[in-house]
């Protein structure tokens, strides 16, 4: 038995004690509490003829978690389903030979089968007389040269995973950026350079005196591996000599220009 | 040696054992959900704990505390249930099953009797309205006679904690009662 006058001194209310301890004790129904005796007597408690509603939730604490992790996985499938960017897709190509996709031979007209095997991280080396043209529709389009060796980046995601990188072992890659792309990144590598994309519709070419790129419109950072990036305007071309560590600019090649037009108009329509 | 037979279910003592704790897990619950029909569900989920934890008794100390602890912890989980939470929320006013349960002892003066009721009523709405962890110190404190200690013991906090919580509700019942006392 506790001394509540002792321990409440002080609390300075009389009046709701007094209210508090007035209530009078309350009184189950007779009848409940007959049938519930005699339920626990008996030990059939727990047949509940009425519906509980008592906390399924800490009941069954493993249903509980387990159905908030499904629920929880569920959405984080469908917003990793829903970031996925489109797939490449290969257009049909004018030329004759074949695309080789990682270590397999392709025909280059053979678009359908091309489009299935190609994947974001597969080495694709060119060996047809004409351009091959890849598109992720909306994001980004890109252009093989014949002869062109690389490996394919990963679409950047709608929402999140938007860096991508892309590896030019030799040849010559075209690339335009489709409205999508906003605020993505995509880092090229070649052998002697790095080209960093925003928006843009560049061509980056790689041979063994060095890489050169030809900026169209947009701007697009080029530097050797481990030295300085110079920015690149329109109409500006970049070169990075094999083993250089300074990068000279200039007017891009004329060659180039009607190319990377061609290719931005034709793309875009199809893109966006 | 009844606490050793409860312990191996045996019917009498279950029985005995019904009788002694039936009426404050009854009134610990109605007041700590201040509803008839909660009480009742809450009260028969507490019997089916006690029943099947009825093993791990231990038969050398007195079985409130724990009795109250497994009451506490059943209301403690009817708040967090989404059911419990609905109804409180759709609970009229008017509603003729949200008094206090108890049953009119004056029968000769229904004024005064009903006076009574509605006086009752205001109490334990009031008390309804606390938040919950204040709710549980004003109600194991003044209906179950616990000790600062034992109401911590029960609520998984610290004495000094509980002893706050429960003058902040009195300081919060004082508010709502206010016009009621004056």
């Amino acid at each position: 038995v506790i001394d509540r006058e002792a321990e409440n001194s002080g609390d300075g209310e009389p009046e709701v004690l007094g209210r508090i301890r007035g209530l009078t004790p309350p009184r189950a129904e007779p009848s409940f509490r007959e049938r519930l005796k005699r339920d626990f007597v008996s030990g059939s408690v727990g047949d509940r003829p009425r519906g509980v509603a008592i906390s399924p939730h800490r009941r069954r604490p493993i249903l509980g978690w387990a159905s908030g992790l499904s629920a929880a996985a569920a959405v984080a499938f469908l917003v990793a389903a829903l970031n996925q960017p489109p797939r490449w897709t290969a257009l049909p190509s004018g030329g004759s030979g074949n695309v080789v996709v990682n270590g397999l031979s392709i025909p280059v007209r053979e678009t359908a089968e091309l489009t299935r095997r190609i994947r974001p991280g597969s080495r694709i080396r060119l060996e047809s007389t004409k351009e091959l043209d890849l598109v992720s529709s909306g994001v980004l389009a890109m252009q093989l040269s014949p002869g062109t060796e690389m490996v394919l980046p990963p679409p950047p995601g709608r929402w999140f995973g938007r860096g991508a990188r892309a590896n030019v072992a030799g040849g010559l890659l075209r690339v335009t950026t489709g409205r999508r792309f906003h605020g993505a990144r995509l880092a090229i590598t070649t052998p002697d350079a790095t080209v960093r994309v925003t928006s843009t519709t560049l061509a980056v070419i790689a041979q063994p005196a060095g890489t050169c790129v030809c900026v169209l419109e947009g701007t697009a950072h080029v530097g050797p591996h481990r030295g300085a990036m110079t920015r690149v305007r329109p109409g500006s071309r970049c070169e990075v000599a094999h083993g250089g560590q300074t990068p000279k600019t200039g007017d891009m090649l004329d060659a180039e220009r009607p190319r990377l037009v061609d290719l931005r108009d034709r793309m875009q329509a199809v893109m966006n | 040696v009844v606490l050793e037979a409860v312990r191996r279910r045996e019917p009498q003592a279950l029985a005995a054992f019904f009788e002694q704790h039936f009426d404050r897990v009854y009134g610990l619950v109605y007041r700590l959900l201040g509803d008839r029909h909660w009480a009742e569900d809450a009260t028969q989920e507490v019997f089916l704990k006690l029943h099947r934890a009825a093993h791990t008794l231990d038969p050398d100390r007195d079985p409130g505390a724990w009795v109250t602890t497994i009451a506490y912890n059943v209301c403690r989980d009817l708040w967090r249930s989404g059911a419990y939470r609905l109804s409180r929320q759709s609970i009229s006013i008017d509603d003729p099953d949200h008094g206090d349960g108890a049953i009119p002892s004056n029968r000769e003066d229904p004024e005064g009797e009903l006076i009574a009721a509605e006086r009752e009523k205001l109490v334990q709405d009031a008390i309804g309205r606390l938040p919950e962890s204040l709710r549980a110190a004003v109600v194991l404190r003044e209906y179950q006679g616990f000790s600062y200690e034992e109401i911590a013991s029960v609520t998984g906090t610290t004495p000094v904690a509980a002893r706050k919580r429960y003058s902040r509700a009195l300081a919060e019942l004082g508010k709502l009662l206010e016009s009621t006392i004056k």
